[in-house]
C-alpha cells in the first residue's frame, strides 16, 4: 500500500470567535489526546523579557478561579490520563491523554484555565525559581544544550529565534507578573489558538462539548505581528566553547528555509540520506569508517520564519575536532556535487513511507503533526499532502537544495572543547 | 506445535500461544489498525548474567548479530533493512535482552529472512566487536557530560555493591571482552527454551506462526544454566558518596535502598503507594511539596525498580548545590510522614484510578502491546497478568497498604550519590552517616 493513500480523516471547524478545531476520529484504542496550540513562544518576545512564554507555559499549571494550583494534572491524573505542556520558538502547546468516556474533563479544564488563570506573585517567584533549575539541567550543565544555545544565537543576530526558549538567565530573574498579566492577554486567546482533537470520539458528542467551553470567550487583543527580519548572513560564523568535558561536540546549522516552503520535502529526503538508519552516509562515515564518533546527524529544524539545518557529532574522547568538522561538512558537499543514486533516493523514501505509517500508529503523534503543520508551517493539510510530495522529490532537487542551502557562507559552528583542568 | 487460545477481555485484541517443538513460546496479537508488523524477541539473559569484570557482555552479545552474519557483512545488513524501512533493534536489560524488527506488511518476508539470519548464523566478526568496544568506550566519554548519567550508574552500582545487579561498565570492562566471550554467552543463553517471541500487528496469527516455526526449525535448543546468585538485603544507616564535580552548579541526588522483586505479592500495593509518594507527577507528594511549594527543583520522583532476583527503591532528583542539604532533610522528613501516618482514603482511591484508567494507553501501538506481553513473559507473572491487572489494583485494602509501608518505606536507612560540589554540602551531611568521597573524572 502506498502511504499516500492513508488519509487522516480530518474535519476543521471555525468557531464563531475564531478558534480553529480540527477532530481526527481514530478507533484504535479507547483513548483521546485533547491539546490546544498557541501561537505564542520565544519568536513573540523581547530582550529583558526573554523566556516569558516558557515560564508562562509553567504558570499555566498553577491554578485558576475554579481549579487549584497543580490541581489540573491532578485532576487529569485520577482518571488515568497523563498531560503536559511545551514551549517552543513558534508555540506554546498544551496536551492530556484521557481514556474516551473522559472526553469532557481536559476541554473543561483547558477552557477555565484559559479564561479564569490565577497569577500571583507568590507562584511567579516559586516557578522562576524551577525554571531556572530547568535552565541549569538542560543548558548549562549539559554541552548538546549548551551548543544549540549559541548555535542559534550566532546564527540568528536580529531575529528572536536568537535567544534561547528558556530565556536568559537575567531576564528569568527579571520577569514580572505584570509582564505575564499583559502576555497571557496578548496571546493566550482564541482567535490565536488552535484546538485538536484525535482519539476514539464521536464528532457529535466531542464538538458541542468544545463549543461549550470555549465558543463564548472572547479576544481581547490581536497579537502583533512579529516584523523582525533576519539579515542574509554573508560568510561562516563560528565559536568554540571551553568546558570541562571529557570529548568534543560539534553542532552546526546552515540556514534554511521556514517550514511553509516547499523546499522542505527535498530538504527532508536529505536528512533521510544523510542520517536515517546504519546505511545512512553521516553514520557510515562518522561512526563506521572513521570511527570519530558515538553520535552524529544532519536534519532540518523548520520554524515559522526561518529554518536551520542542523549538521552534528557528538566525537570520540580522542578525535581530531577538526577532522570530524571535515568529515561532517564532507557529506553535505557530495549532495551538492554528486547525483544520489537512484537506488540510494529509493532507500530513503521507503524510510519515509515507512516511518509515516510507523507513526499513525499513535494519537498522539498525529496531533503533533497536525498542530505542528497548522501552527508552524500555517495549514494543516500539509500533513495530508506530505507523503505524496516526498515520493515525488528527484536526485535534480536534492542537488539543487543542497546547492541553494548547504553553503559554507550561510554555515554557523559551534564546537564544544573539553578542558579538563578545573578552572573554578 | 501445541496451540490454545485464551480470549481476553477487551482491552487487548485476542492473543494465540503457540509452543514450538524446539520449546519457543510464540505469542501473536493481530492488530489490524495499520499495515505494520512489530516482532520482538526476548532472551533471558541480561546483564545480570554477565561477570562484573566484564560488564556490558550482555549489550555487545545482543548488539553484534546485526553486525555480521556468515553471508552477510554488516553494512551489507544495514542497507537492506534500511531499503525496506525497518527499525532493527536490540537492548540489554538487568534479566534480559531483546531483539526486534518493526516492518510494513509488504516487506514483511524480506524483514524476516534478515532476522532469522541475525538469530541462526551470527558470525560475531571481530572487527565489529572492535568497533563495538571503541564506540562503547567513547559514548561513556560523551555520558560523562550528563551528571544525571553518571548519578544514577553510580548509585545502582552503591547501593548493590557487588551484586550483578550494580555491575557498572567502564572502559576496563568493555576493552576486556573477547570474540569468544561473547560467543560463549550467546550459545549458552540465546536459546528456544529460554526466549518468548512476540508478533504484534497485521497478520493471521496461525499463518504466521507456521511460517515463524519453519523459519526458526533450526534453532537448537539446549539446558540453560540458572542464576544462583542470593539476593542482597539493605542494611540499617546512611551511607553517603559524595561525587565532587567541582564546576557543578547544581547537584544530582540518588537515594534509596535495596528493596523487593518484581514478583513480589506486594506488587499491587508498592505500586499504589509509590504513585502517591513520588511516582505520580504532580499528583505525588514529593512533587507537590519539593517543586510546587519550595521550588527547589524542576523534577523530583520515586521509584521502586523491580527486578527479576532484587529491587532498588529510588528518589531521583536535582537542586543548586546550596539546596542539598535542606533537599535531603525533606526527602527524610516525607519518608518519616508516610511512615507514620501512612496514606489517606482520597490518596488511595486516586492512585487506584490512576492506574485503572491508564492501562488502556499501554495498548495503543504494537510495541507497547509487545513490551506488556514480555514484562509478564520476562517475570512469570502468568497468562491472566494482563486481564486481571486493574482487578487486582482495585482490590487492594487499605490495612495490606498499611503493612506494606510498614515493610517497604524505611527511614533508618538509605544509600545517597550526589554528584556536584561537594564543598557546598558535604560537611553538613557528614553527620547523618558514613561518607566517602570522590573525584567526579575518576
Amino acid at each position: 500500500m502506498h502511504s499516500g493513500k492513508i488519509k487522516l480523516p480530518v474535519k476543521e471547524i471555525m468557531l464563531s470567535n475564531g478558534l480553529k478545531v480540527l477532530l481526527v476520529e481514530d478507533r484504535n484504542a479507547p483513548i483521546i489526546t485533547f491539546q490546544i496550540w498557541y501561537k505564542a513562544g520565544s519568536r513573540n518576545e523581547r530582550p529583558g523579557i526573554t523566556g516569558i512564554s516558557h515560564l508562562f507555559e509553567h504558570m499555566m499549571f498553577k491554578g485558576s478561579k475554579n481549579v487549584g494550583a497543580e490541581k489540573h494534572s491532578q485532576k487529569i491524573n485520577a482518571v488515568g490520563g497523563t498531560e503536559n505542556a511545551f514551549t517552543q520558538w513558534d508555540v506554546t502547546s498544551y496536551f492530556e491523554i484521557v481514556p474516551n468516556e473522559q472526553l469532557e474533563l481536559p476541554i473543561y479544564l483547558e477552557s477555565e484555565r484559559l479564561q479564569n488563570l490565577n497569577l500571583i506573585q507568590e507562584t511567579l517567584t516559586s516557578e522562576s525559581e524551577v525554571v531556572k533549575e530547568e535552565r541549569r539541567l538542560r543548558t548549562e550543565n549539559d554541552p548538546s544544550g549548551l551548543a544549540i544555545e549559541n548555535l542559534f544565537a550566532l546564527a540568528f543576530l536580529i531575529h528572536p529565534y536568537h535567544w534561547p526558549i528558556v530565556g536568559w538567565m537575567g531576564d528569568l530573574n527579571a520577569i514580572t507578573l505584570q509582564d505575564c498579566k499583559e502576555y497571557f492577554r496578548t496571546y493566550y486567546a482564541p482567535n490565536n489558538a488552535v484546538i485538536i482533537l484525535v482519539g476514539d470520539f464521536e464528532e457529535n458528542e466531542a464538538l458541542p462539548l468544545i463549543k461549550k467551553y470555549f465558543e463564548n470567550i472572547r479576544n481581547n487583543v490581536t497579537p502583533p505581528p512579529v516584523k523582525s527580519e533576519e539579515p542574509v548572513q554573508r560568510g561562516i560564523r563560528r565559536a568554540d566553547i571551553k568546558m570541562i568535558a571529557e570529548a568534543p561536540i560539534i553542532f552546526a546549522g546552515f540556514k534554511a528555509p521556514k517550514a511553509s516552503h516547499e523546499d522542505n520535502y527535498a530538504l527532508q529526503v536529505a536528512s533521510y540520506i544523510l542520517s536515517t538508519g546504519e546505511s545512512s552516509r553521516i553514520y557510515k562515515s562518522l561512526l563506521y569508517q572513521h570511527q570519530v564518533a558515538v553520535e552524529a546527524g544532519g536534519e532540518t529544524v523548520a520554524l515559522r520564519d526561518n529554518g536551520l539545518f542542523f549538521a552534528y557529532a557528538l566525537a570520540n574522547p580522542d578525535a581530531n575536532i577538526d577532522n570530524v568538522e571535515k568529515l561532517l561538512l564532507d557529506e553535505f558537499e557530495k549532495l551538492k556535487t554528486e547525483t544520489i543514486p537512484e537506488k540510494e533516493l529509493q532507500k530513503a523514501k521507503n524510510q519515509l513511507e515507512a516511518d509515516y505509517i510507523f507513526g499513525l500508529a499513535s494519537i498522539f503523534g498525529k496531533a503533533m503533526r497536525l498542530g505542528t503543520a497548522e501552527t508552524i508551517a500555517g495549514k494543516w493539510q500539509i500533513v495530508q499532502e506530505t507523503p505524496a510530495k516526498l515520493q515525488e522529490v528527484t536526485a535534480e532537487d536534492l542537488k539543487r537544495v543542497a546547492q541553494q542551502y548547504f553553503n559554507r557562507d550561510t554555515l554557523t559552528i559551534i564546537r564544544i572543547l573539553p578542558e579538563k583542568n578545573h578552572l573554578y | 506445535m501445541k496451540k490454545r487460545m485464551c480470549t481476553d477481555k477487551k482491552i487487548l485484541p485476542d492473543k494465540s500461544i503457540f509452543i514450538f517443538s524446539n520449546g519457543l513460546k510464540l505469542i501473536v496479537v493481530e492488530w489490524h489498525s495499520l499495515p505494520m508488523i512489530h516482532i520482538d524477541l526476548m532472551i533471558h539473559a541480561g546483564t545480570f548474567s554477565e561477570p562484573a569484570k566484564m560488564a556490558g557482555l550482555a549489550q555487545a552479545t545482543s548488539y553484534l548479530p546485526s553486525q555480521g552474519t556468515s553471508t552477510r557483512h554488516a553494512m551489507h545488513i544495514a542497507e537492506e533493512i534500511d531499503f525496506i524501512g525497518a527499525k532493527l533493534r536490540n537492548d540489554s536489560q538487568e534479566d534480559a535482552s531483546y531483539l526486534s524488527l518493526t516492518v510494513l506488511k509488504k516487506h514483511l518476508p524480506e524483514g524476516l529472512e534478515i532476522f532469522n539470519d541475525l538469530l541462526l548464523n551470527p558470525s560475531f566478526p571481530q572487527e565489529e566487536l572492535e568497533r563495538w568496544q571503541k564506540r562503547t568506550i567513547a559514548s561513556l566519554a560523551q555520558e560523562k557530560a550528563d551528571p544525571s548519567i553518571v548519578a544514577s550508574r553510580k548509585f545502582k552500582n552503591f547501593a548493590f555493591g557487588d551484586y550483578p545487579y550494580g555491575n557498572i561498565i567502564t572502559e576496563n570492562t568493555i576493552s576486556i571482552i573477547t570474540q569468544d566471550e561473547v560467543k560463549n554467552y550467546f550459545y549458552e543463553l540465546y536459546r528456544p527454551n529460554n526466549s518468548v517471541l512476540v508478533i504484534v500487528g497485521d497478520v493471521d496469527a496461525k499463518i504466521i506462526a507456521d511460517d515463524m516455526e519453519k523459519l526458526l526449525a533450526q534453532w537448537e535448543n539446549k539446558s540453560v544454566p540458572s542464576s544462583t546468585a542470593s539476593a542482597p538485603s539493605s542494611t540499617p544507616g546512611y551511607a553517603i558518596q559524595f561525587i565532587n564535580k567541582a564546576d557543578s552548579n547544581q547537584a544530582q541526588i540518588r537515594f534509596g535502598y535495596i528493596s523487593i522483586s518484581r514478583n513480589s505479592p506486594d506488587y499491587y500495593p508498592v505500586v499504589l503507594i509509590n504513585y502517591v509518594l513520588g511516582g505520580g507527577g504532580f499528583s505525588s507528594r514529593l512533587m507537590k511539596e519539593i517543586r510546587s511549594v519550595k521550588g527547589y527543583t524542576y523534577g523530583i520522583n520515586s521509584n521502586f525498580n523491580l527486578y527479576k532476583h532484587s529491587g532498588l527503591f529510588a528518589i531521583s532528583t536535582f537542586t543548586k548545590n546550596e539546596n542539598v542539604p535542606d533537599m535531603i532533610k525533606e526527602i527524610i522528613n516525607q519518608l518519616k510522614l508516610l511512615k507514620e501516618n501512612g496514606i489517606t482514603d482520597e490518596e488511595l482511591k486516586n492512585a487506584k484510578s490512576y492506574y485503572k484508567g491508564s492501562f488502556v494507553r499501554r495498548f495503543e501501538r504494537p510495541e507497547r502491546i509487545a513490551d506488556q506481553i514480555l514484562d509478564s513473559e520476562l517475570y512469570g507473572l502468568g497468562d491472566e497478568y494482563l486481564d486481571t491487572f486493574r482487578s487486582k489494583i482495585d482490590q487492594v485494602t487499605p490495612q495490606q497498604i498499611e503493612k506494606v509501608i510498614e515493610k517497604l518505606i524505611l527511614t533508618d536507612r538509605a544509600n545517597i550519590v550526589l554528584v556536584g560540589k561537594a564543598k557546598d554540602y558535604a560537611e553538613t551531611l557528614k553527620k547523618l552517616g558514613k561518607t566517602e568521597i570522590k573525584d567526579y573524572s575518576e
